[in-house]
């Protein structure tokens, strides 16, 4: 058995990659599709108050970072659909507010250290065994409801107005499509870090459109990208002691130029 | 049993200080042929998007198949192919088969899956739109009068009673406007669907049309529309401003 496979943390590290690798493009595809998809770094830099207040009270950082994304998400997107402000500049109050009160709360908890360092850009040895259990509980929780509700967030997403003319209730799928981001960025963060989530949720779909295939197409080989991207950036980062989130976005983002230039051809 | 699909009462719609419906009734019949004129701004998309639950109105009230508006829940008896429909989403990575899909997902209701039957509607209402040979081409990849009728198809794929047509023909060209107009009247006669169509063209409001309605804030005239060739009321919907080129049957 290669030495790779030896080690309890790299085996962790695959697991919890090969179900993130699933998850985040099934919800970027509904984010790109929405010109939604800087709201994952927003959603990921707000997380960020939830792990340094799980710092400073010694509690589960991933677990604080959950709380304040969803209730971030379900913030930013009644302040979006109060047409109080622009939709645009809701993100970025909560963006500011939620960067603004981690670096409070990291001052309070005696500063910037390595653990935080992890969570900022992701590292193949911080994912424990607690982590691998709920980011596959999680991902299986996000799985069944896309499944679940694909058709509609597929309709709400091509068309809001029509949907919502046929009686779909358009702004809970929205929600629902904002929540489950949330909620993927948290599961990405260990591996990925949070500064680099959104790419992972974006990079592998808008690679796949290049294809330009069907939603339902794109959707897979976004996936499959997502898979290739983990697994080689995952090993890469083991044998070159590098930071897998990096690692894993530079494949992907490798993974786009090389399927553009290949495409560029059909699209001239 | 009602035989009116959509009822409007003492309609009024006003944002703020700005009246854009005023005290607008009439009643549309099952399997009736409708259009819908008036200036820019007279609130015929405003009226359009009160009946379809898009938006509330400020008083009077809406009736579909004999229920308030406000209530109904088979909002898929309702087909609706909005305006611009042909300038959608350039970049939308979806085949033309999947956007007609969608316009079936509320008859199929939610955690429901598409049956046999539902994917039958779907070929069928791709068949009718004439749109089953660019089942696997993408939205973006088609031309406009492409694309208005895979939209129509979608209104048709939930089975609708009524279809409510936003300035249909906008972007299309010339040719391929009198032929999507010749496929509406067909689809009437032949299918019974009740249709509502906004235009601008007073042609085919001469030609093809039962009834006509005339919206300028009120409702100036509710009749049929031979009444149109008379350039008085033309020129009390447009200001004067539309030259009618009435065609002959």
């Amino acid at each position: 058995m290669p030495e790779i496979f030896q080690f309890d943390f790299m085996l962790r590290a695959f697991a919890t990659g090969a179900i993130l690798a699933v998850i985040a493009p099934v919800i970027g595809i509904f984010m790109v599709v929405r010109r939604y998809s800087l709201m994952a770094d927003t959603l990921a830099h707000i997380s960020l108050t939830g792990v340094a207040a799980g710092m400073l009270t010694k509690t589960y950082p991933l677990g604080g970072a959950l709380a304040v994304s969803v209730i971030a998400a379900v913030g930013i997107e009644k302040l979006r659909t109060s047409r109080a402000v622009f939709g645009e500049s809701a993100v970025a109050l909560f963006f500011w507010g939620g960067m603004a009160a981690a670096v409070v709360l990291l001052s309070m908890a005696g500063g910037f250290n390595v653990g935080l360092f992890a969570y900022l850009f992701g590292s193949i040895s911080t994912v424990t065994t607690r982590d691998l259990y709920l980011i596959a509980a999680l991902g299986v929780l996000i799985l069944a409801t896309i499944f679940l509700l694909y058709k509609e967030l597929f309709f709400v997403s091509f068309d809001e107005s029509l949907a919502r003319a046929n009686g779909l209730r358009a702004e809970n799928y929205n929600l629902v499509i904002i929540v489950l981001a949330a909620v993927a960025i948290v599961l990405a963060m260990p591996i990925v870090g949070a500064l680099l989530i959104g790419a992972l949720m974006v990079v592998p779909v808008v690679t796949a459109m290049q294809f330009a295939v069907s939603f339902r197409q794109t959707l897979f080989i976004s996936i499959g990208i997502s898979l290739i991207s983990v697994i080689s950036g995952l090993v890469l980062s083991y044998y070159l002691d590098i930071a897998s989130g990096g690692t894993i976005v530079i494949t992907a983002l490798g993974i786009f130029a090389v399927v553009w230039l290949i495409t560029a051809k059909k699209r001239s | 049993m009602t035989t009116n699909c959509i009822e409007v009462e003492h309609l009024n719609l006003s944002f703020d200080k700005n009246v854009v419906i005023e005290d607008v009734s009439f009643n549309i019949t099952n399997g009736q042929y409708t259009g819908l004129i008036g200036p820019n701004g007279g609130g015929k998309t405003t009226l359009i998007r009160i009946i379809l639950g898009l938006l509330t109105p400020s008083s009077g009230s809406v009736r579909l198949f004999g229920e308030p508006a406000s209530g109904f829940m088979r909002r898929y008896l309702i087909g609706y192919v909005p305006q611009n429909a042909s300038q959608a989403e350039f970049y939308f990575p979806a085949t033309a088969h999947e956007i007609v899909k969608s316009g079936r997902t509320a008859r199929v209701g939610m955690f429901r899956r598409f049956k046999k039957a539902d994917n039958a509607a779907i070929a069928h209402a791709m068949e009718t739109a004439g749109v089953a040979h660019l089942k696997d081409r993408l939205i973006g990849k088609l031309s406009g009068g492409q694309r208005q009728r895979v939209f129509i198809a979608r209104a048709l794929a939930g089975d609708p009673k009524v279809l409510i047509l936003d300035e249909p023909a906008v972007g299309v060209d010339t040719a391929s406007k009198e032929r999507f107009y010749e496929f509406l009247h067909e689809l009437n006669k032949n299918s019974g669907i009740t249709i509502l169509f906004v235009t601008h063209d007073l042609g085919v409001i001469a030609r093809e049309v039962e009834t006509v309605l005339c919206l300028n804030t009120r409702l100036l005239c509710h009749s049929e529309p031979g009444v149109f060739t008379e350039d008085k009321l033309i020129e009390i919907a447009y200001g004067g401003k539309v030259t009618p080129v009435i065609h002959g049957h």
